[in-house]
């Protein structure tokens, strides 16, 4: 048998994702189920039992969802722990490379929190109306979203299965380009550009959440979000690493760096959710999203100022940048 | 104007021996400042049919409007606000908070309103005063008789100025003064304008001096509706 299969953080994380696909497996046949009948214009018992019954689907939802929030940090930690059974590794990104899953599993989880986000604001402004305004958009939205659960766990468990222990894994010394001479950046960018670049789309995402230009943050907000990835891991990490050639994206989720990495991803994930969502919400209903961009650009202002300050402090220590 | 409208309301409870029907295809409208007496024999269907006006039960299919929403297909977040500045309910055994007092009981209400203290105060006094429990304010409602435990029920009932005032066998447990005195304040209340509707089968409604009208229901069922004019 795989013996990361009998890591106690790999049966925890795989378990709770059993668990909660298999929630929201019920919570699928019951939407569609209830989508079948739905008709809110009509006052037959039929409807009224549906109303019920979505009521109570989207209130459990949105509780289980919240896991699905706090699995992806665990997950990433749990692949971290694993550096120490993969040879090769030093961090979760020796790790996540192991098999040509982990990188699409990843990704694949970071969209569906991004739907989850979306679902979540859906949801609550459905419920904050007095006729279920977004009932069929939500619950086919949730249909897809299930549709990329039942991916996430096949992949889940694929990627789990297919990491060979025997086999040495490149870790982020050789995984992002560096050694291989290439430009790593997006849009043949140098660092200097990159870094024009990242504040000023940050001070036009600000000016643009504040005036709640949907359509405009839709194209501006994942833009920065890139720039931001790139910048992070490129620029702003090897300040966090105090290393020049340091250049992960995962090293500074752990202890030696102070769990930083999980405030500096979650911020910037968090805001680009939360102004996406928004966005696609004032667009859908024609609503005003400014208490959802106001906590993205709260959100945005605590990743870049938590940023710059690596930079900051490491110039005022040393007097020179990197 | 109609301020209640209910069309083909239908209630049905499941058991485990089968189902039971509480009432069956009723449609009636009820107009603004209105004094409606729903009158039937214990189990007739009345404090169900008051419950699903109070919004505090749903219909198991039909269409009601009160005060112009439809509330049988109102989520529960809106209905507990719709309850609470639309609906003022007097019910049989008064629900009081025993450990308050009679000020305290009244202003409960408006807790989630977020009203400030000086006003929910100054309200009390208001509906204290048509009550008539004004001279009680402090005393803690376990030491209040029933007649007056009831008065504060009713002053309960005002405090957020619903429009629609409710009252589930309000005279059950009063003596006949008191039951007498209860429907001097009715009268009060629609002189201000306020639309009552009252579940019992007390004769007491019927033979004092209010313009009622009376909707007999009997088996799940209304076999009359008629005006009683003084």
């Amino acid at each position: 048998m795989n013996t990361i299969l009998l890591n106690r953080g790999v049966i925890v994380y795989l378990s709770s994702e059993i668990v909660l696909w298999g929630i929201f497996a019920i919570a699928f046949v019951v939407m569609i189920s209830i989508l079948y009948g739905w008709d809110f214009d009509k006052y037959t018992q039929k409807q009224y039992i549906l109303q019920k019954r979505a009521w109570l689907t989207v209130t459990i939802l949105s509780f289980v969802s919240i896991f699905k929030f706090l699995l992806l940090p665990y997950f990433v930690y749990t692949i971290d722990t694993l550096k120490d059974i993969v040879p090769g590794a030093m961090c979760a990104a020796g790790v996540i490379s192991a098999n040509s899953y982990g990188l699409k599993l990843l990704l694949l989880k970071i969209l569906i929190l991004f739907g989850f986000t979306l679902w979540i604001i859906l949801n609550r402004y459905d419920l904050n109306a007095k006729n279920y305004p977004l009932f069929k958009i939500k619950s086919w939205f949730f249909i897809l979203l299930f549709v990329a659960l039942t991916v996430e766990l096949w992949l889940d468990i694929k990627y789990f299965l297919h990491i060979d222990i025997n086999i040495p894994v490149s870790c982020c010394s050789a995984l992002f380009g560096q050694l291989e001479g290439a430009n790593p950046l997006p849009f043949g960018l140098n660092t200097n550009t990159m870094l024009l670049l990242f504040y000023i789309l940050y001070m036009l995402s600000m000016l643009l959440l504040f005036s709640s230009e949907a359509w405009l943050i839709l194209i501006v907000i994942p833009l920065f979000g890139v720039i931001s990835y790139y910048s992070v891991v490129y620029f702003f990490g090897t300040y966090i690493y105090e290393l020049p050639t340091h250049k992960c994206p995962f090293c500074m989720l752990q202890k030696d760096y102070y769990y930083i990495g999980y405030l500096i991803w979650s911020s910037l994930f968090g805001a680009v959710y939360l102004s996406l969502s928004g966005a696609i919400l004032q667009l859908l209903t024609k609503s005003n999203s400014k208490n959802l961009y106001q906590w993205s650009m709260k959100l945005f202002t605590l990743f870049v100022a938590v940023c710059s300050l690596y930079i900051i402090t490491y110039y005022i220590r040393s007097g020179v940048l990197l | 104007m109609n301020i209640i409208e209910l069309e083909k309301i239908n209630k049905e409870y499941y058991t485990k021996d089968g189902s039971f029907t509480a009432l069956k295809d009723i449609t009636f409208c009820i107009q603004e400042g209105e004094c409606v007496i729903l009158r039937g024999i214990s189990g007739s269907g009345k404090t169900t049919l008051l419950s699903i006006l109070a919004g505090l039960d749903r219909p198991t299919s039909g269409k009601i409007t009160v005060d112009g929403e439809d509330i049988a297909k109102l989520p529960d977040i809106h209905l507990s606000h719709f309850r609470g500045h639309h609906i003022g309910m007097v019910f049989q055994h008064y629900n009081l908070l025993e450990h308050l007092s009679v000020t305290e009981n009244i202003i409960t209400p408006l807790i989630p309103m977020k009203i400030t203290p000086q006003e929910a105060y100054k309200r009390a006094k208001e509906k204290m005063e048509i009550a008539n429990i004004s001279h009680k304010a402090d005393m803690d409602t376990n030491r209040l008789s029933g007649g007056e435990k009831q008065r504060v029920a009713i002053a309960r009932a005002l405090i957020a100025d619903p429009k629609i005032i409710l009252c589930d066998e309000p005279t059950a447990n009063l003596d006949r003064a008191n039951a007498k005195r209860f429907t001097d304040i009715i009268k009060k209340l629609i002189d201000i304008g306020k639309t009552v509707v009252i579940a019992t089968h007390d004769p007491l409604f019927w033979e004092s001096d209010l313009d009622i009208r009376i909707i007999d229901i009997e088996d799940a069922k209304i076999v009359a509706d008629s005006k009683v004019e003084v």
